[in-house]
């Protein structure tokens, strides 16, 4: 008995302290991870810029390294800064041909952030169903909360009963829908402050994907796959969505970010759901972080990783229109990452990408 | 055997363990009329809202409930056998030094649980009331780390106090803390579905630590 | 009869200090011993080794033949030890500690020790610690006593006691060993108690075994005589001979195993007059043990 206590003495304080001292050594050095760069794409120069981070001091910077001061790098930038802009009376009156309407760029500025901690992150499985045609200016939250499991269900918060007749209901309209039950998949954006709602994207037990919303307290439930076009029918049906992420934007065009089940990232995007595959190289939905801005003119994709920052720009029809990629510098490859791997042979970090894990490394 | 140890441990707690369980118990009756109150005056609505959108979980103020008893538990169980060195009348029972300060663990373990445990179900009654299984589920899951860390705690803590010698007593002290804290890292929603596992061995396995401390006051060490 | 208990060659060191040096001695069974020494002397140490309590750095330990930290429980079931000072758990009342113990030994007898309760002048429901020092030993003695073991080991069973309790231990302990059938071992500074009560005697000086003989050897041999101070000559004393001579302005007094002729030729080889009043006198054991042992 008291070997096996020994042995377990000995186990757990190693473990603890492959954890503890890599923590505080972390904690002595202080030293920030070497930030990777905020892209910009400037429609008037046709390039990148970027904002870098040196120890905390910003600089403006294009892809070739040419320092900026702040007034031209925002020169360079009219859709990002029309309002400074519009203040020094500096803002061109249209480029590419396209109109610059302050109202119209505000409209049409777009900014979505995938993180990998997003994706597989568990949460309560039960969604607030949003009247989606209430006829009021501002959306409201419902009463009641929906359940999908076996079947559809509505949970009324202030009784904690089931709201019988609306789940009947929606179960008629996901049977019709040839809806395969338990889901795969649930995502929507369950707030009230946004322009107008998407409802949910369902993907069901055999991979299809579904949209539901519910309009004048009706089920409106739509197998995408049955109402997109011939050209994106086919996609749909072997696309297998594996993390699909909701936010709505002021001009409708893009209904909301998928993963598909090969780890492909794509923009769902207008009336007729058309996939848009966004070029990235090489993205790992687990690994790399997303950004996703668009504006009057283009559209901005940037992932960044621990050891790599890519960037590419798409015009308004999503065709590639440039691209950048670099190599960051690796804390690991630092001195202070050097001592770190002399000292720590293996360290055991506990990471919360969603769910707490721990790593062995 | 058992029954007797277990006899001397309920004579030496049992006020002590009343008090506890009652205080602990009041404590959640009081949240739960609390939630209650809210769940009556506001729209329950806003209850679920906070729970699932903003992380406001009515039985928070429990977080570190278990971990406080667990120490309290075991200090009052323990204090008394290290002063004047009365932990040497049970080593000298006919009976194994595994199997006698086993059977403290295990009293101390089990009362522990019949204190925490009755607070916990009306916890999880009352949110059967206002709320769905889901959100059951996961108070379940939100709960279960802290309990661990109780656990941990009035383990680590007895492997503490039964160490004879200050330089020991601190290592153990250390070790215990860092454990303990792998249980409060901050999460919502079902957070450590995948680390429960692994801590709930972890601490299953600390249980032996205590017979350690014990094996090495037995011995001597440090007078 | 194999021993009762067995100390072989026993060492130990604390540290570089040394606590016990080649120790040896046994306990028969059926026989009182008492184990004497002045403060540091090493009983202490000797007694948490029997008690397992210390491991020896060298040397064997043994109980009914078994290694004292390796003791098995059917042995350490026919053992019986007060731990110094009467240590018991205070949160018990009387019958909730016997209550308590029963279930551990085969042997109980719980009449021996709610006799001996019935005489003290306690409460049923009274906490242990509540009480004085004097009722706590009698709680000590009679959980002792009710466990009917074979062996006994006191660790300074006086500590603390008024004279009545001490007495009252000493004649209990008496009783109870009458029928020849147990052993104990006990330490105390209280020397003049165990005069009627021990049957062998052994005195450690400095970690080491000075005296191990029975008690009426010890009080039967070794003698006393006091004679008038006449002439210069200054204290003397023989530890492998257990000789000691003390120096009074007045009247001077020799120690030693001898009788009176014997007295005699060893004064003279020490080259000391034998003065006038050079008579034996009765020496109790606590004055025995001071000149076996020294007063610093």
């Amino acid at each position: 008995m008291k070997t096996i206590a020994r042995i377990i003495l000995l186990a757990l304080g190693v473990l603890l302290l492959s954890h503890y001292l890599p923590e505080g050594y972390r904690l002595l050095i202080a030293k920030r991870y070497p930030r990777p760069p905020i892209a910009f794409y400037s429609c008037v120069q046709k390039n990148f810029l970027f904002y870098r981070y040196n120890n905390d001091t910003l600089t403006m910077v294009d892809e070739r390294g040419t320092n900026y001061e702040r007034s031209d790098f925002e020169q360079l930038l009219p859709l990002d800064n029309y309002l400074q802009l519009l203040r020094d009376d500096n803002l061109p009156k249209a480029i590419d041909g396209v109109a610059l309407v302050p109202e119209k760029i505000k409209r049409e500025r777009i900014s979505l952030r995938i993180r990998p901690d997003m994706i597989d992150s568990p949460g309560v499985p039960l969604y607030p169903l949003l009247e989606a045609e209430s006829g009021r200016v501002r959306l409201e939250m419902p009463d009641d909360f929906m359940r999908i499991n076996s079947r559809v269900e509505f949970v009324i918060a202030a009784s904690n009963a089931l709201d019988a007749a609306k789940s009947e209901k929606f179960i008629r309209a996901f049977q019709t829908a040839g809806f395969a039950f338990p889901p795969r998949l649930i995502a929507g954006n369950a707030t009230t402050l946004k322009p107008y709602d998407e409802g949910y994207f369902l993907v069901d037990h055999a991979g299809a994907a579904f949209q539901l919303r519910m309009v004048h307290g009706e089920p409106d439930l739509k197998k995408i796959s049955e109402v997109a076009p011939p050209a994106t029918k086919a996609q749909w049906e072997t696309l297998n969505p594996r993390f699909i992420h909701v936010q709505e934007v002021e001009t409708h065009e893009i209904r909301c970010f998928l993963i598909s089940g090969d780890n492909r990232p794509w923009l769902v995007v207008g009336k007729d759901y058309r996939l848009v595959p966004l070029p990235l190289d090489d993205y790992e939905p687990s690994r790399d972080s997303l950004v996703i801005r668009g504006d009057l003119l283009n559209r901005l994709i940037t992932a960044a990783n621990e050891d790599t920052f890519q960037a590419v720009a798409l015009d308004r029809d999503y065709q590639v229109v440039r691209r950048y990629h670099e190599s960051l510098p690796n804390l690991r490859n630092t001195a202070v990452g050097k001592v770190r791997a002399i000292l720590f042979p293996f360290t055991l970090d506990f990471e919360d990408d969603g769910c707490w894990e721990f790593f062995m490394r | 055997m058992f029954k007797s140890l277990a006899y001397k441990e309920w004579i030496k707690l049992r006020i002590y363990w009343g008090l506890i369980f009652l205080a602990h118990l009041a404590f959640c009756l009081f949240l739960c009329l609390q939630l209650r109150r809210i769940c009556k005056v506001n729209a329950a609505l806003s209850v679920w809202d906070n729970w699932l959108f903003k992380d406001f979980l009515f039985f928070r103020p429990c977080q570190f409930g278990p971990l406080l008893m667990g120490i309290v538990f075991a200090a009052l169980q323990f204090f008394p056998e290290i002063l004047a060195k009365r932990l040497r009348l049970v080593l000298h029972l006919p009976l194994s030094e595994e199997r006698a300060v086993g059977a403290h663990l295990g009293v101390g373990l089990g009362l522990l649980t019949l204190a925490f445990l009755p607070g916990v179900a009306l916890l999880a009654f009352c949110a059967s009331i206002w709320f769905p299984h889901e959100f059951l589920l996961n108070l379940a899951y939100i709960y279960a780390p802290w309990l661990l860390g109780g656990y941990a705690a009035y383990l680590f803590s007895a492997f503490t106090l039964l160490e004879p010698t200050w330089r020991y007593r601190v290592f153990n002290f250390l070790l215990g803390a860092s454990f303990v804290r792998l249980c409060y890292f901050p999460t919502t929603y079902d957070g450590y579905l995948r680390l429960l596992a692994w801590l709930g061995l972890a601490t299953a396995a600390a249980v032996v630590l205590p017979l350690l401390s014990a094996n090495r006051f037995g011995k001597g060490y440090g007078s | 009869m194999p021993p009762v208990i067995e100390c072989r060659n026993l060492t130990h060191y604390f540290g570089s200090k040394p606590a016990l040096r080649d120790v040896s001695w046994q306990v028969l069974p059926g026989r009182i011993c008492g184990l004497l020494g002045r403060n540091g002397a090493g009983k202490t140490t000797t007694i948490n080794i029997l008690n397992s309590f210390i491991e020896p750095t060298a040397g064997r330990c043994l109980l009914f033949g078994e290694d004292a930290h390796r003791l098995s429980p059917s042995v350490k079931a026919r053992i019986g030890y007060l731990i110094e000072g009467h240590v018991q758990y205070g949160f018990f009342n009387v019958r909730q500690i016997e209550k308590f113990y029963a279930p551990f030994y085969p042997k109980w007898n719980p009449d021996i020790y709610y006799h001996l309760i019935s005489k003290l002048d306690i409460a049923e429901k009274q906490r242990v610690s509540t009480m004085s020092c004097g009722q706590r030993s009698q709680v000590a003695l009679g959980l002792i006593l009710a466990q009917n073991p074979d062996l006994i080991i006191f660790d300074d069973y006086s500590m603390g006691l008024d004279p009545g309790y001490r007495r009252l231990f000493v004649e209990v302990i008496r009783d109870y060993a009458a029928d020849r059938k147990r052993s104990i071992l006990l330490t105390s500074h209280i020397i003049q108690d165990l005069e009627g009560l021990i049957d062998d005697v052994i005195i450690y000086q400095r970690g080491r075994v000075l005296i191990d003989m029975e008690l009426k050897d010890l009080l039967g041999n070794f003698r006393k005589f006091v004679f008038e101070t006449a002439g210069d000559f200054k204290d003397f004393y023989d530890e492998p001979n257990h000789l000691r001579l003390e120096r009074g302005e007045k009247t001077s007094t020799l120690y030693g195993f001898l009788d009176q002729t014997a007295a005699s030729v060893s004064l003279n080889q020490l080259g000391i007059a034998c003065g006038r009043g050079f008579r034996e006198e009765k020496i109790p054991l606590e004055d025995i043990f001071i000149a076996l042992t020294g007063k610093y």
